[in-house]
């Protein structure tokens, strides 16, 4: 297995007071994977998430990214490197459009000078004229072009959520963390916005840690699963394999693999 | 397209009222204009920072004072042509706004409130201990200067310059806000963790927000002094500073038409309640009052409100 690593946690630990919300996590992500990440609730996959993303500091150990140690790195510098993610509890930009809240997504790929936006140079209209037509063909993968204009905190919590998976698609990571992309979906709405998730996803080559509870989208979606037991990977493998493991479903899947 | 013409319009009417009112308008109700244009520019700026980037100021008469004081004294003491104080003075005033903004990248609430408090105090001071330089509590009066040919002393081409600069920053934050740092500026407000997490620099972008609102400041400060002639240290107080909070918090926060509102509301108010004379200042706060009340999101968001309405009677969703 020689496969380039595009993502690798070594001993990752983050302590809350006298609780170990992450406990001594080794995952490695290769390229293109898309990673599954499940367990019971409070077994750290948000915590784990977050201090990927650098919204927490790890108490202890490495994370290594594209091939640099970020575990010490802002957010943003991170960001920068080529990671993005969604939030388990939406947040949009409530009073911004639609479509800017994409825009808001690709503020790293815009490129436009201070004095140039503020004066309105031909340059810079041109670019902003570029990266909209780029956000609007985002908006229309995901059905929420004919909203564009609209202010995001208008649009329903089902369309909320796919602007959220928009928004940090627009960004064109490497890495895109998302913590339950289909929470408070339907199953129709879910698998649907999965569907078009795992297109883009393949289409650019992205790499994929994502959250989710809906065991019947897991499966559609991931290449292989990371079970998270308070605060401790249990067990990894591919789906099926997963969901055949019995340690894996004591910690989580319980009855639930019967029905999936 | 109806709506575009309709905005041009609305451009052509307005350029040719500012091209006669200089001609029409007896000089008090010139001189209140000017004051109105000059705030509506602190307005602008106050609500790029407050309104959308979330960051409260209460130093924004201090940066208003930097440029009033500058523009006047380049203007007395090393007689720069106007053009070249107004650019002296805007770029004192950013540099303050760096000042202010730059510990400020870690604070907010309160403690920003305190910061921006401890600026004010801090200029307030220095303009009373140097009154060589400054006046001091006595105040500064401005010299004739002249602009190409014409003197400044000319009502007529105070108010065009005046009207040509607040065109000017409207065009300049209808810009803002539809560009990338616009953007960035609501993001930030709205939820700084998502901002960083798509890998906006908040701490980069509070700074800058400090920056141009200052030079906005900075601006009305140098016209500010060219309209009225003189500069008193009482008119930069924090009671000042809490007008212009007023302005945006009732005109409506971070909106460009808000600021507008705010600033020819409560810059005519008070001369309007003059004939009240004691009174005055109780119907000011009464109006104050009930429209925070009543209208948390300002004048202009009980017309969005109202539009709204109107707009989901017709779109079927």
């Amino acid at each position: 297995m020689q496969t380039k690593m595009l993502l690798q946690t070594r001993g990752l630990s983050l302590q809350f007071g006298g609780l170990r919300a992450v406990d001594d996590v080794t995952i490695s992500v290769p390229r293109g994977q898309i990673r599954g990440l499940i367990g019971p609730n409070g077994a750290g996959k948000t915590t784990l998430i977050n201090s990927i993303s650098g919204a927490i500091q790890a108490t202890s150990g490495e994370i290594e990214f594209d091939g640099v140690n970020i575990e010490k790195m802002a957010p943003y510098l991170i960001s920068a490197l080529g990671m993005s993610r969604s939030f388990q509890h939406v947040q949009i930009f409530g009073d911004r459009s639609v479509r800017d809240n994409v825009l808001i997504g690709m503020h790293r790929q815009i490129n436009i000078g201070l004095f140039a936006q503020l004066f309105g140079t031909p340059h810079a209209r041109r670019l902003e004229a570029e990266s909209r037509e780029k956000a609007d063909d985002l908006l229309l993968r995901f059905e929420l072009l004919d909203d564009a204009d609209r202010p995001a905190s208008l649009l329903p919590y089902g369309m909320l959520k796919r602007l959220d998976l928009a928004r940090a698609l627009a960004a064109k990571p490497k890495l895109l963390l998302l913590d339950e992309p289909t929470s408070g979906m339907s199953e129709e709405e879910a698998l649907t916005a999965i569907g078009m998730l795992k297109s883009i996803v393949r289409e650019e080559n992205m790499t994929l840690l994502v959250i989710e509870h809906n065991m019947r989208v897991m499966m559609q979606l991931a290449d292989y699963i990371s079970v998270l037991h308070l605060g401790r990977v249990i067990t990894q493998g591919t789906p099926e394999q997963v969901t055949q493991d019995p340690v894996a479903i004591e910690a989580y899947l319980g009855e639930e693999v019967t029905d999936a | 397209m109806k709506l575009q013409n309709q905005t041009g319009w609305i451009v052509v009417g307005l350029l040719l009222a500012a091209g006669l009112a200089p001609w029409l308008l007896p000089t008090y109700y010139l001189y209140l204009l000017n004051l109105i244009l000059i705030n509506i520019i602190l307005a602008l700026g106050l609500n790029v920072l407050t309104g959308n980037s979330g960051q409260i100021s209460l130093c924004h008469s201090s940066f208003m004072a930097i440029g009033a004081y500058t523009y006047t004294l380049l203007n007395n003491q090393l007689h720069w042509p106007m053009l070249l104080c107004v650019l002296g003075a805007v770029s004192l005033a950013s540099l303050g706004g760096v000042l202010v903004g730059y510990p400020a990248r870690r604070l907010s609430g309160i403690y920003l409130a305190l910061a921006t408090l401890a600026f004010l105090s801090l200029t307030q001071i220095l303009i009373e201990e140097f009154p060589d330089l400054t006046g001091g509590i006595r105040g500064l009066k401005i010299e004739p200067s002249e602009f190409l040919i014409w003197s400044m002393g000319n009502e007529t081409l105070l108010f065009y310059i005046v009207a040509i600069a607040s065109a000017f920053c409207l065009y300049m934050t209808a810009n803002m806000m539809r560009s990338r740092i616009g953007r960035a500026f609501d993001a930030i407000r709205t939820s700084p963790h998502a901002a960083q997490a798509l890998g906006i620099q908040v701490a980069q972008v509070k700074l800058i927000a400090f920056t141009i609102s200052a030079a906005y400041a900075g601006l009305a400060g140098a016209l500010f002094s060219m309209v009225v002639g003189f500069i008193d240290p009482v008119e930069f107080g924090v009671s000042a500073s809490l007008r212009y909070i007023t302005f945006i918090v009732v005109g409506g926060m971070g909106s460009i038409a808000g600021s507008v509102i705010g600033a020819v509301v409560f810059t005519g108010l008070p001369e309007a309640l003059r004939g009240i004379k004691e009174y005055g200042d109780l119907v000011y706060s009464a109006i104050l009052l009930l429209s925070l009340i009543f209208m948390p999101n300002g004048l202009v968001g009980l017309f969005r409100a109202r539009k709204r309405k109107s707009d989901s009677s017709t779109v079927g969703h």
